[in-house]
Protein backbone atom coordinates (compact mmCIF):
# COMPACT_ATOMS: atom_id res chain seq x y z
CA UNK A 1 0.00 0.00 0.00
CA UNK A 2 1.89 3.23 -1.40
CA UNK A 3 1.05 6.67 1.02
CA UNK A 4 -1.23 8.48 -1.36
CA UNK A 5 -3.73 5.45 -1.30
CA UNK A 6 -3.61 6.56 2.41
CA UNK A 7 -4.39 9.99 1.63
CA UNK A 8 -8.17 10.71 1.78
CA UNK A 9 -9.58 13.03 -1.19
CA UNK A 10 -11.99 15.38 -0.45
CA UNK A 11 -15.16 13.36 -1.51
CA UNK A 12 -13.98 10.62 0.71
CA UNK A 13 -13.30 12.94 3.87
CA UNK A 14 -17.10 13.85 3.42
CA UNK A 15 -18.14 10.60 3.50
CA UNK A 16 -15.81 9.89 6.62
CA UNK A 17 -17.07 12.67 8.03
CA UNK A 18 -21.01 12.24 7.58
CA UNK A 19 -20.67 8.71 8.70
CA UNK A 20 -19.07 9.36 11.77
CA UNK A 21 -21.62 12.17 12.64
CA UNK A 22 -24.40 9.65 11.98
CA UNK A 23 -22.34 7.09 14.15
CA UNK A 24 -22.06 9.54 17.11
CA UNK A 25 -25.51 9.51 17.32
CA UNK A 26 -26.25 6.74 17.28
CA UNK A 27 -24.05 6.21 19.84
CA UNK A 28 -25.64 9.01 22.13
CA UNK A 29 -29.14 7.03 21.11
CA UNK A 30 -27.46 3.74 22.40
CA UNK A 31 -26.19 5.20 25.86
CA UNK A 32 -29.40 6.66 26.44
CA UNK A 33 -30.98 3.43 25.41
CA UNK A 34 -29.02 1.44 27.87
CA UNK A 35 -30.00 3.78 31.07
CA UNK A 36 -33.34 3.61 29.84
CA UNK A 37 -33.22 -0.49 29.82
CA UNK A 38 -30.97 -1.16 33.18
CA UNK A 39 -33.40 1.40 34.87
CA UNK A 40 -37.03 0.31 33.46
CA UNK A 41 -35.93 -3.29 32.58
CA UNK A 42 -33.40 -4.63 35.03
CA UNK A 43 -34.98 -2.43 37.32
CA UNK A 44 -31.28 -1.01 38.50
CA UNK A 45 -31.09 2.07 40.88
CA UNK A 46 -30.32 5.31 38.79
CA UNK A 47 -26.75 5.43 40.81
CA UNK A 48 -25.63 1.80 39.08
CA UNK A 49 -25.92 3.96 35.97
CA UNK A 50 -24.62 7.51 36.99
CA UNK A 51 -21.09 7.34 35.32
CA UNK A 52 -23.25 6.62 31.77
CA UNK A 53 -25.60 9.68 32.79
CA UNK A 54 -22.30 11.98 33.33
CA UNK A 55 -20.49 10.50 30.28
CA UNK A 56 -23.64 11.16 28.00
CA UNK A 57 -23.95 15.10 29.65
CA UNK A 58 -19.84 15.74 29.12
CA UNK A 59 -20.41 14.50 24.87
CA UNK A 60 -23.69 16.53 24.40
CA UNK A 61 -21.92 19.48 26.31
CA UNK A 62 -18.74 19.19 24.15
CA UNK A 63 -20.12 18.75 21.23
CA UNK A 64 -22.26 21.85 21.83
CA UNK A 65 -18.98 23.87 22.67
CA UNK A 66 -16.90 22.66 20.26
CA UNK A 67 -19.80 23.71 17.27
CA UNK A 68 -19.77 26.84 19.06
CA UNK A 69 -15.79 27.01 18.95
CA UNK A 70 -15.57 25.84 15.31
CA UNK A 71 -18.03 28.50 14.03
CA UNK A 72 -20.34 25.83 13.22
CA UNK A 73 -23.33 28.60 15.02
CA UNK A 74 -22.38 31.92 15.12
CA UNK A 75 -24.42 34.40 17.56
CA UNK A 76 -24.10 37.84 15.75
CA UNK A 77 -26.13 39.52 18.61
CA UNK A 78 -26.48 38.28 21.96
CA UNK A 79 -29.80 39.25 22.57
CA UNK A 80 -31.37 39.01 26.49
CA UNK A 81 -34.59 37.61 25.59
CA UNK A 82 -33.49 34.92 23.64
CA UNK A 83 -30.45 33.56 26.09
CA UNK A 84 -33.89 33.51 28.21
CA UNK A 85 -35.85 31.27 26.56
CA UNK A 86 -32.79 29.04 25.82
CA UNK A 87 -32.14 29.33 29.33
CA UNK A 88 -35.62 28.63 30.81
CA UNK A 89 -35.87 25.54 28.09
CA UNK A 90 -33.21 23.89 29.78
CA UNK A 91 -34.59 24.33 32.67
CA UNK A 92 -38.18 22.65 31.80
CA UNK A 93 -36.29 19.90 29.52
CA UNK A 94 -33.89 19.02 32.67
CA UNK A 95 -36.24 19.23 35.26
CA UNK A 96 -38.94 16.79 33.21
CA UNK A 97 -36.36 14.36 32.25
CA UNK A 98 -35.13 14.47 35.79
CA UNK A 99 -38.82 14.20 37.07
CA UNK A 100 -39.61 11.02 34.43
CA UNK A 101 -36.59 9.32 34.52
CA UNK A 102 -36.21 9.23 38.40
CA UNK A 103 -39.91 8.82 38.83
CA UNK A 104 -40.32 11.68 41.45
CA UNK A 105 -43.87 12.79 42.77
CA UNK A 106 -42.98 14.70 45.96
CA UNK A 107 -43.31 18.53 45.32
CA UNK A 108 -40.53 19.25 47.46
CA UNK A 109 -38.18 17.15 45.85
CA UNK A 110 -39.34 18.43 42.48
CA UNK A 111 -38.13 21.70 43.70
CA UNK A 112 -34.86 21.13 45.20
CA UNK A 113 -33.97 19.11 41.72
CA UNK A 114 -35.44 22.36 39.80
CA UNK A 115 -32.99 24.61 41.80
CA UNK A 116 -30.01 21.98 41.56
CA UNK A 117 -31.17 21.98 37.75
CA UNK A 118 -31.28 26.08 37.33
CA UNK A 119 -28.31 26.43 38.56
CA UNK A 120 -26.47 23.84 36.11
CA UNK A 121 -28.13 25.17 33.40
CA UNK A 122 -27.05 28.85 34.37
CA UNK A 123 -23.14 27.67 34.35
CA UNK A 124 -23.79 25.94 31.05
CA UNK A 125 -25.10 28.87 29.58
CA UNK A 126 -22.80 31.40 31.18
CA UNK A 127 -19.71 28.67 29.30
CA UNK A 128 -21.56 29.14 25.77
CA UNK A 129 -22.17 32.19 25.95
CA UNK A 130 -18.12 32.81 26.90
CA UNK A 131 -17.32 30.48 23.78
CA UNK A 132 -19.51 31.66 21.87
CA UNK A 133 -17.93 35.64 22.01
CA UNK A 134 -14.56 34.17 22.10
CA UNK A 135 -15.41 32.11 19.02
CA UNK A 136 -16.89 35.16 17.13
CA UNK A 137 -13.90 37.84 18.19
CA UNK A 138 -11.41 35.34 17.09
CA UNK A 139 -13.22 33.85 13.55
CA UNK A 140 -13.45 38.36 12.73
CA UNK A 141 -10.17 38.68 14.13
CA UNK A 142 -9.35 35.87 10.82
CA UNK A 143 -11.11 38.07 8.19
CA UNK A 144 -9.79 40.99 8.74
CA UNK B 1 -24.09 14.99 -15.65
CA UNK B 2 -21.03 16.79 -16.20
CA UNK B 3 -20.05 16.05 -20.37
CA UNK B 4 -17.77 19.14 -20.65
CA UNK B 5 -15.85 17.56 -18.34
CA UNK B 6 -15.66 14.08 -19.87
CA UNK B 7 -15.29 15.44 -23.44
CA UNK B 8 -12.56 17.42 -22.52
CA UNK B 9 -11.12 14.54 -20.40
CA UNK B 10 -11.33 12.32 -23.71
CA UNK B 11 -9.73 15.10 -25.92
CA UNK B 12 -6.73 14.84 -23.89
CA UNK B 13 -6.67 11.63 -24.33
CA UNK B 14 -6.76 10.78 -20.45
CA UNK B 15 -8.33 7.99 -18.64
CA UNK B 16 -10.89 8.64 -15.36
CA UNK B 17 -7.64 7.61 -13.36
CA UNK B 18 -4.74 9.69 -15.09
CA UNK B 19 -6.93 13.20 -14.00
CA UNK B 20 -7.46 11.38 -10.59
CA UNK B 21 -3.52 11.44 -10.24
CA UNK B 22 -2.88 14.84 -11.65
CA UNK B 23 -5.51 16.71 -9.25
CA UNK B 24 -4.73 14.01 -6.64
CA UNK B 25 -7.68 12.40 -5.93
CA UNK B 26 -8.95 8.99 -6.34
CA UNK B 27 -11.15 7.50 -9.58
CA UNK B 28 -13.90 7.24 -8.30
CA UNK B 29 -14.27 10.97 -7.30
CA UNK B 30 -13.55 12.21 -11.28
CA UNK B 31 -16.30 9.54 -11.85
CA UNK B 32 -18.83 10.39 -9.80
CA UNK B 33 -17.89 14.29 -10.96
CA UNK B 34 -18.49 13.61 -14.47
CA UNK B 35 -21.29 11.81 -13.90
CA UNK B 36 -22.64 15.03 -11.59
CA UNK B 37 -23.09 12.55 -8.17
CA UNK B 38 -20.21 14.66 -6.05
CA UNK B 39 -20.26 18.74 -6.25
CA UNK B 40 -16.46 19.27 -6.04
CA UNK B 41 -15.02 21.65 -3.97
CA UNK B 42 -13.45 24.86 -5.88
CA UNK B 43 -9.76 24.22 -5.30
CA UNK B 44 -10.77 21.01 -6.69
CA UNK B 45 -12.57 22.66 -9.78
CA UNK B 46 -9.39 24.81 -10.27
CA UNK B 47 -7.09 21.76 -10.11
CA UNK B 48 -8.72 19.75 -13.05
CA UNK B 49 -9.14 22.95 -15.25
CA UNK B 50 -5.51 23.25 -14.62
CA UNK B 51 -4.71 19.81 -15.71
CA UNK B 52 -7.16 20.04 -18.89
CA UNK B 53 -5.73 23.18 -19.84
CA UNK B 54 -9.51 25.21 -19.22
CA UNK B 55 -11.14 27.63 -17.66
CA UNK B 56 -13.57 27.20 -15.07
CA UNK B 57 -16.25 28.38 -16.94
CA UNK B 58 -15.25 26.13 -20.15
CA UNK B 59 -15.85 22.76 -17.76
CA UNK B 60 -18.39 23.90 -15.08
CA UNK B 61 -20.39 26.64 -15.99
CA UNK B 62 -24.09 25.34 -17.55
CA UNK B 63 -25.77 28.04 -19.50
CA UNK B 64 -29.44 28.39 -18.82
CA UNK B 65 -31.26 28.10 -22.24
CA UNK B 66 -33.36 31.50 -21.08
CA UNK B 67 -30.02 33.85 -20.64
Amino acid sequence: MNKSSLKLDERQRQIVRQVTAVMYFFSILYLAGSIFYREHILGQASTEFDDIAILLVINVFGIGLAVLWAGGFVIEKFRPWIIGIVYLAWVVLGTLYTVLIRRIHDWSVILEKVGIISAICAIVTIVYLGVAYLSRRRLNKNLE
Amino acid sequence: MNMKLKLARVAKNWSQQELAERVEVTRQTIGLVEKGQFNPSLQLCIRIARALGKTLDQLFWEVNENE
